[in-house]
């Protein structure tokens, strides 16, 4: 969630009034709602805009919430979902996480809990978005290393000292040098241990 | 093993026993051959057999007292001893052996509660009485005791007597030492009637001379019939034993010769083999219907109970919802009130939402109230139409949900003598499935609820819908608990109104209509 940008809750639940009062509540606490009374509803609106977290009833009348929450999956939408479940549906609850729900809310709900949930399932999709966002700019800046270059840095994430590097590619130390403070220019990171962590937690280095 | 649950009979029981075989083989000492125990009619072994089977195979040596005695007692030493011990010894063996091939072998139970055990005995009986015959006559004639040409008709005699004796008195006995399941022999009119029927048919053979008296043998089944008809072998086996004591009695009154009565016990073993499996048949279906009708009472008596807590589950979810809405609104209420740009108008629609939801909770409440006061059946005259109108207010929401159209064509029915709460409860679940049911119809969804007259004393209530109707393999299944179409579903909601339907009296049924279906019930008209 970047600052000035409202957290995008989808409120799926077949109950009217609870759908509206939440909407309300949520609004009001600065969340964008978009409301769906019905599972085929939502999923027919899932894509069109990214939502940072899912309310999504367990008992519905047609498509349940553990059928919602597969379909989301099937399509790769990783959306933190917080299921809203009754007393008692302990079996329902327990599949519901082991599939990969954020959290759970039993009916009826405490307000500052159900607050509570809903901001760190935003939080966690804030951060998500972060890390894509990390990702995309680190593969533009990889993009800009000559080929000489990428070939210093797999050497370098092999762990190689410079002067077997220097004997690898037929050049001067001193070349290997100026190459690695030219790819740590160019991947803004200031020392040669950042770069390394960088470029393993981007997916670079462990083939 | 029979033996292990068999108790030891008491001394009284033993020297009742061999008495009695005595006094049994002296009244029936009739038309013998030679002076033996060869006669058409002997009950004796009758009695032993039953004394085994009740009392263990291993109380085998007191046949052998009681047949020794009866020969020296009622026919006054007819034989050299040894001979006379041979032949009781072989009667008790030969019994003895019939009773062990029985419980042992056979693993026939001595109560005669199904039809397979009366069977076994009867053809066990048949087949172990001709072998008994043979090794009896044969040891008297190979004495030289009884005439070589005698040796067929001794066999035929002996065989057909001693069978007869088994198969009327044995299962007679056996039947009135029951512990459970025991007849009653309270005189009761039906019992009179019977045995006037008996006496009407042996006077129809015997006294009324309409021609020949083999030809009208056949008359006599018909009271054992009507007997095993109507208490099972209960009825029949004494039946059975009242002809033969009828039979036996005309016989020696109008004093016939030794052909005519080997004539008459033929028949005779055929009307008691006959009463004997038709009662069992008949016994045993009642005894399947009861075991029946006590599984159909227990599966009731666990629906309702099923019933309640699946009605407690649907309505803590039912409070659920306006519970969590009504929490959201004031928090919201709560939040604007803290804003002072906040509008008045706004926050006073939110508290009149918050006073809908607290309306709806209150209802859910008092419809939980209701089901828990109605533990026990509240019958109450009631207007159909207010039963109608009653169970759609409950759907409604739901069906505008679902744009379906809740039709009540006004019926002119009188009202009915129903508990209100559950009748609504199966009118709801009824239009509950409808409301499902159309959801795979894209327009045009109609529910129907009629109330019409149906038969003498009867209301017909029918929730029709125009859906897509109930495929055939599961219309057989569908009053079955646990059987259901739907994803959340218990499947016990038609078994439960099946339940309660039937607990009025009533029917509750399914009808395939063009589209769509139709599920109806009947309650009784209120006097």
């Amino acid at each position: 969630m970047t600052p000035g940008h409202a957290a995008l809750i989808a409120l799926v639940d077949d109950d009217e009034a609870v759908r509206d009062s939440l909407a309300l509540l949520l609004r009001l606490h600065g969340f964008a709602t978009r409301e769906f009374a019905s599972g085929e509803a939502f999923l027919e609106w899932a894509g069109t805009e990214p939502a940072d977290c899912v309310l999504l009833d367990l008992r519905m009348a047609t498509l349940s919430g553990l059928d919602v929450q597969a379909e989301l999956a099937r399509r790769r939408l990783g959306w933190p979902i917080v299921m809203l479940t009754a007393h008692g549906d302990v079996a329902t609850t327990r599949a519901a996480l082991k599939a990969g729900a954020f959290d759970f809310i039993e009916k009826p709900f405490d307000d500052e809990v159900l607050l509570q949930t809903i901001r760190a399932a935003t939080q966690r999709s804030a951060e998500r978005r972060t890390q894509a966002e990390r990702e995309a700019r680190f593969a533009r800046d990889l993009e800009r290393l000559t080929a000489r270059e990428r070939e210093v840095l797999g050497h370098v994430l092999a762990g190689r000292h410079n002067r077997e590097i220097a004997v690898l590619l037929d050049i001067s130390p001193r070349t290997v040098e100026v190459y690695k403070a030219r790819i740590m220019d160019k991947l803004n990171v200031d020392r040669l241990p950042d770069l390394v962590r960088l470029a393993l937690e981007m997916g670079l280095g462990r083939e | 093993m029979p033996e292990e649950r068999t108790p030891a009979p008491s001394a009284a029981i033993v020297v009742g026993y061999v008495l009695a075989y005595v006094a049994l083989d002296w009244v029936s000492y009739i038309d013998p051959i030679g002076a033996f125990a060869i006669t058409p009619w002997n009950p004796p072994p009758g009695l032993s057999l039953a004394f085994l089977l009740r009392y263990g195979v291993r109380r085998g040596g007191w046949l052998f007292v009681a047949a020794l005695a009866a020969d020296i007692v009622v026919r006054g030493t007819p034989a050299p001893l040894p001979v006379l011990v041979a032949a009781s010894l072989l009667l008790a063996v030969g019994y003895t052996a019939l009773a062990a091939l029985l419980t042992r072998v056979l693993r026939m139970r001595p109560d005669l509660l199904s039809l397979r055990d009366t069977a076994v005995f009867v053809v066990a009986c048949g087949l172990t009485c001709g072998v008994i015959a043979f090794a009896f006559v044969s040891l008297f004639a190979g004495s030289g005791l009884l005439p070589v040409q005698e040796l067929g008709s001794g066999i035929v005699q002996f065989w057909i007597g001693d069978l007869i004796g088994i198969v009327v008195t044995t299962p007679a006995l056996l039947v009135a030492t029951r512990t459970r399941d025991r007849p009653s022999f309270a005189p009761a009119p039906a019992v009179l009637a019977e045995a006037l029927a008996i006496a009407l048919a042996l006077w129809i053979v015997f006294g009324a001379r309409f021609g020949d008296e083999p030809k009208l043998f056949y008359v006599l089944f018909l009271p054992v019939i009507w007997i095993a008809m109507r208490h099972g072998i209960e009825g029949s086996v004494f039946g059975a034993l009242a002809v033969q004591l009828g039979l036996i009695a005309a016989i020696v009154f109008t004093r016939r010769g030794a052909g005519a009565v080997l004539d008459f016990q033929f028949v005779m073993l055929v009307i008691a083999a006959t009463g004997l499996l038709l009662g069992a048949a008949v016994s045993e279906r009642r005894l399947i219907e009861r075991q029946l009708r006590d599984k159909q009472e227990k599966l009731d008596r666990s629906l309702r109970l099923a019933g309640a807590s699946e009605l407690a589950s649907a309505l803590a979810h039912e409070l659920n919802q306006p519970l969590s809405a009504i929490t959201a609104y004031v928090r919201a209420c709560e939040m604007m009130l803290a804003n002072p740009a906040a509008g008045t108008a706004e926050i006073k629609t939110t508290m009149n939402k918050v006073i809908g939801e607290a309306n709806r909770a209150s209802r859910v409440v008092r419809r939980l109230r209701d089901f828990f006061r109605s533990g026990t059946v509240q019958i109450e005259t009631v207007a159909p139409s207010l039963l109608v109108h009653e169970a759609c207010a409950t759907i409604r929401e739901r069906a505008d949900r679902n744009q379906v159209t809740l039709e009540t064509p006004p019926g002119v029915v009188r009202p009915v003598a129903v508990d209100r709460v559950q009748i609504e409860a199966v009118l709801h679940n009824l239009l509950a499935n409808a409301v499902d049911a159309l959801e795979a119809r894209s327009d045009d969804r109609v529910v129907r609820v009629t109330a019409a007259p149906d038969g003498p004393g009867f209301v017909r209530i029918a929730v029709e819908d125009n859906g897509p109707g109930i495929s055939p393999e599961i219309a057989d299944a569908l009053f079955d608990p646990f059987v259901t179409t739907k994803a959340s579903g218990t499947g016990l909601g038609l078994a439960i109104s099946r339940s309660i339907v039937d607990a009025h009296g009533g029917r509750l049924w399914h009808e395939a209509l063009a589209p769509g279906s139709a599920f109806c019930f009947t309650v009784p008209e209120a006097q």
